[in-house]
């Protein structure tokens, strides 16, 4: 780096000032930026893993906790939250808003929205590598339920709970994770905008993916609105980047057999 | 922070307590009129050798519930859990720095405020996103370190 900005200071003081006029011509055509769609909702995520002292209480991830190799070099970055982005177009975050609310009155999650969580947002890869694991779950079980909280002339409050149970097969291991879910959603009715999501997936992973951590751990995942996102919180969703048409309208779940 | 199952009092699976409710049935008194020995005696012990294995089991740990009672995550505990998965001071310094997404607009950011443009390039999609070798190289915390970053962010 020090290098870099001798290189810099070294260039004649013409071509440091401030405000000069660049013109790079038009941005190559081939690969544009996705932005996300209009209406879209964009919540940032977090995923964080843990494990339990011996006496219950959660802790983070230590150095020991990986296994050797890629695991036990990269401990510290894997110790920090990894990062990743949610996208819920505008026609799927509508349906999470009852047409005619009650107080205490709940319904199903939009199955689209529950494919998506499952297919993408739920994976245990994140901060580990660039695969999606869960593409193909077939799972146990996958429910979320919208419940009304408070209802005002103003603003709607609903919560959002379920459980998922996800797993699939590598190398003749279970990658798992089933966490409970719990959400708030606060929608303002006046300017029919959602103004709040927190979004909090909890629960007990088996075999991290690429083979970093055996057996079981715990994965908290936390998404939260973004209402204006910086530059950065507009790259696209992991699991967007493979077909953003198929993430915005995922496949319908079908349920593991027994 | 200790998570605590709420359902419950202190760290016994909720499940432990349908169970016992389950088998409460088949606590009869003994010698009742018309009631067999296999109703009378055998049923009832054979259903509290059960329930004492499972809080065996349990207390050491070994039929833990995997999936967690959403009872867990409360609104009493969200604040706390959330804080606690979210970066602490020091950490994901990477997420300091303004990034840009477009080269086009980088450029022009660099030019106005006179400033070098450190580019970083992913192999499929933006190493802001899930690229692993990116994610590896250009976010760790050793080269993030509180003394880079600054010289990042104002250099």
């Amino acid at each position: 780096m020090k290098k870099i900005l001798a290189a810099w200071e070294a260039l004649p003081e013409e071509e440091r000032k401030p405000g000069r006029k660049v013109d790079y011509g038009p941005p190559g055509p081939n690969r544009p930026l996705v932005r996300p769609p209009e209406g879209t909702l964009i919540l940032a995520g977090q995923f964080r893993r843990f494990m339990r002292n011996p006496d219950g209480t959660l802790r983070y991830t230590e150095q020991a906790d990986y296994n050797p190799g890629e695991g036990q070099n990269g401990w510290q970055r894997l110790r920090e939250p990894a990062q990743d982005m949610m996208w819920i177009p505008k026609k799927e975050w509508r349906a999470l808003i009852p047409e005619s609310p009650q107080k205490g009155q709940s319904m199903l999650a939009p199955p689209s929205f529950v494919a998506r969580l499952a297919r993408y947002q739920l994976d245990p890869e994140r901060g580990l590598g660039e695969s999606v694991k869960f593409l193909n779950v077939q799972p146990r079980l996958a429910e979320l339920t919208i419940t009304v909280d408070e209802v005002s002339e103003k603003e709607l409050r609903l919560r959002l709970t379920g459980q998922f149970d996800l797993a699939v097969r590598e190398a003749n291991k279970e990658i798992a994770y089933a966490p409970a879910i719990l959400g708030y959603v606060t929608y303002d009715r006046q300017a029919r905008r959602i103004t709040h999501f927190d979004l909090l997936a909890f629960g007990e992973a088996n075999n991290s993916p690429r083979g970093l951590i055996t057996g079981k751990y715990w994965l908290r995942i936390v998404y939260e609105l973004v209402e204006k996102p910086t530059e950065a919180q507009l790259v696209w969703p992991r699991g967007a980047r493979d077909g953003l048409a198929q993430y915005l309208d995922p496949r319908p779940l079908v349920k593991a057999s027994k | 922070m200790k998570l605590v199952n709420r359902q419950s009092s202190g760290n016994v699976p909720s499940r432990l307590y349908h169970k016992a409710s389950a088998a409460r049935p088949l606590h009869l008194k003994t010698g009742q009129a018309g009631r067999s020995f296999t109703t009378t005696r055998l049923i009832p012990a054979l259903a509290l050798c059960t329930l004492t294995v499972w809080v065996i089991t349990c207390t050491l740990g070994i039929c833990e519930d995997k999936r967690v009672s959403p009872a867990e995550l409360s609104w009493q505990t969200f604040d706390q859990l959330h804080r606690f998965i979210k970066p602490q001071p020091g950490e994901c310094r990477f997420w300091e720095v303004e990034w840009e997404l477009d080269v086009a607009a980088a450029r022009a950011r660099a030019a106005k405020e006179a400033k070098p443009l450190p580019v970083l390039s992913g192999h499929r999609g933006s190493p802001l996103g899930n690229c692993r070798w990116s994610v590896a190289a250009a976010r760790d915390p050793e080269v993030w370190s509180e003394t880079f970053t600054r010289l990042i962010r104002e250099r």
